[in-house]
C-alpha cells in the first residue's frame, strides 16, 4: 500500500469520524437526556479530532483552522499550492 | 434492506404531445423515519465506515438511497 493510498485511507477515516459526530449531534438534539448517547457523542468528538490531528501531523492541514507545521512551511507548503489533500 | 420497501411509485400521465420519450413509472423515497414515531435510545449502530457508506449511524434508518436516484 503506497503512501498515497495510506493517506487516502486516513482521509476517509477523518470523514467517517466527522460523520459519526454529525449523526450523534443530531441525535442528542432530539434526545437530550440520553446519557449514553451524550457520552458517546463526547467520545466521538474527541475521536474525530484525534484522527484529524493524526492526519494533519503527517500530511498537512485540512482546514484553515489547523496550523501547518514549521517544517511544512519550510518545504514550501502553502494553501495556494495545489493539489489539496482531497485532490491528491 | 430490500429496495422496494422504502420506495413509492406512481405512473405520471403521458401526453401524446411529449417531445421526449416518457418516463412510465416514477419512484420516490419513503425513508424509515416516516414510519418510526420516535427513535428509541440504544438502537444497534453501524461502524463509522458502514455509517458513512449507508448514510446513517443506525441501520434501521437506512433507506437504501443510491447515487443514481440523486437527492431523495
Amino acid at each position: 500500500m503506497n503512501a498515497n493510498e495510506e493517506e487516502w485511507n486516513m482521509l476517509k477515516k477523518v470523514q467517517q469520524a466527522d460523520f459519526v459526530v454529525v449523526e450523534l449531534t443530531l441525535y442528542t438534539d432530539t434526545h437530550p437526556n440520553d446519557i449514553e448517547a451524550l457520552k458517546q457523542w463526547r467520545d466521538a468528538i474527541k475521536e474525530a479530532s484525534r484522527v484529524r490531528r493524526e492526519y494533519e501531523a503527517r500530511f498537512g492541514p485540512l482546514s484553515l483552522l489547523s496550523v501547518p507545521s514549521s517544517q511544512a512551511l519550510d518545504v514550501g507548503w502553502r494553501w495556494s499550492n495545489t493539489p489539496w489533500p482531497w485532490q491528491r | 434492506m430490500d429496495q422496494s420497501q422504502f420506495r413509492g411509485t406512481y405512473r405520471p400521465y403521458i401526453s401524446p404531445r411529449d417531445p421526449c420519450p416518457p418516463i412510465l413509472v416514477k419512484t420516490f423515497v419513503l425513508p424509515p423515519q416516516l414510519f418510526t414515531n420516535f427513535q428509541q435510545p440504544g438502537l444497534t449502530q453501524n461502524s463509522p465506515e458502514e455509517a458513512l457508506k449507508q448514510g446513517s449511524l443506525w441501520p434501521q434508518l437506512v433507506d437504501g438511497f443510491s447515487r443514481e436516484e440523486g437527492i431523495s
